[in-house]
């Protein structure tokens, strides 16, 4: 699990609750906001959300006979919570979906520029707009909300290699695919990421 | 056309990438490798190539802002007092 320490990025909250060890009563109090922003980054939604972090708790509660101490209390948790986030993903990817086939390609399907940029789909020119930290702000809620726009199958793709850093086995294990598929769902779900995007910020 | 030049055109085709090859390199190089020979066509196709450039330099800052936002410290939400009572009883509940 140490990897996961990383991941949490935080380190100064990470070292401030090493040994800390607190009651089931007080982990709303303790560890919910973190948890929360934890899911809500993974989601993109906060009832789905509230609902993760409302499982994990109980989770917690039930193996708490589990926790040994290797590791702080709320690194513990956030395991149980990021267990939680993948099956989430992996039950939503295995529903069928009927809008899977609706990818329309940015490039020409034929023709002598065939495979080459539409010209009005082609990624337009930012200004600069990515240089300017006023502008961060505003990127990171249009890119949270594109995130949630994208099909299902490729969403549970996307944030469990890209944002949970998953190795490609592992997350073809939990959503069934194949490793060739996998690198073609992360490259239409940048395409789609990405055109979403430009459309909304620009 | 020439035979000769037709035969020199299929052999450009073929080390020449189209668009949609390259950006899949482009994010398949991000999370994994690509092959010497892959990456030098996709320098050779970025050299010459506006639309690819702009992804390549886009998916970049894409991808730091994924990084910043899979951070909890970087999320700005915050449960709500309600949410936090719902929490708290379901764990009471639980507990008993």
């Amino acid at each position: 699990m140490l990897f996961l320490l990383a991941e949490m990025g935080d380190a100064k909250l990470h070292k401030d609750t090493e040994r800390k060890v607190v009651q089931p009563a007080q982990w709303v109090n303790e560890y919910g906001d973190f948890l929360y922003m934890y899911a809500y980054a993974r989601v993109q939604s906060k009832e789905i959300a509230e609902d993760l972090i409302q499982d994990t708790f109980l989770s917690a509660l039930k193996g708490l006979d589990s926790f040994r101490g290797e590791s702080s209390q709320l690194t513990w948790i956030t395991s149980i919570l990021r267990r939680k986030i993948i099956d989430h993903y992996r039950k939503m990817s295995t529903k069928k979906e009927i809008s899977a086939s609706r990818f329309a390609s940015p490039f020409h399907e034929e023709g002598t520029h065939e495979d080459h940029w539409l010209q009005e789909r082609a990624p337009k020119d930012w200004h600069g707009k990515t240089e300017d930290p006023m502008h961060q702000d505003e990127f990171q809620k249009i890119m949270q909300l594109c995130l949630s726009l994208l099909p299902d199958k490729w969403k549970s793709v996307f944030i469990l290699k890209v944002m949970e850093e998953m190795q490609s086995d592992d997350v073809c294990k939990e959503i069934g695919c194949t490793a060739s598929n996998l690198w073609v769902i992360l490259h239409r779900a940048r395409l789609q990421l990405r055109e979403c995007i430009e459309n909304k910020w620009l | 056309m020439s035979k000769m030049k037709k035969t020199l055109m299929k052999g450009m085709d073929k080390v020449m990438l189209s668009c949609d090859t390259a950006t899949y390199l482009i994010i398949r190089s991000e999370y994994g490798t690509i092959s010497p020979v892959k990456k030098m066509q996709l320098s050779m196709h970025l050299a010459g190539c506006k639309y690819c450039r702009r992804f390549a330099e886009q998916s970049k800052y894409i991808s730091a802002q994924l990084k910043k936002i899979k951070d909890p410290a970087n999320q700005s939400v915050a449960l709500t007092d309600e949410q936090k009572e719902k929490l708290k009883t379901a764990i009471d509940t639980s507990a008993q």
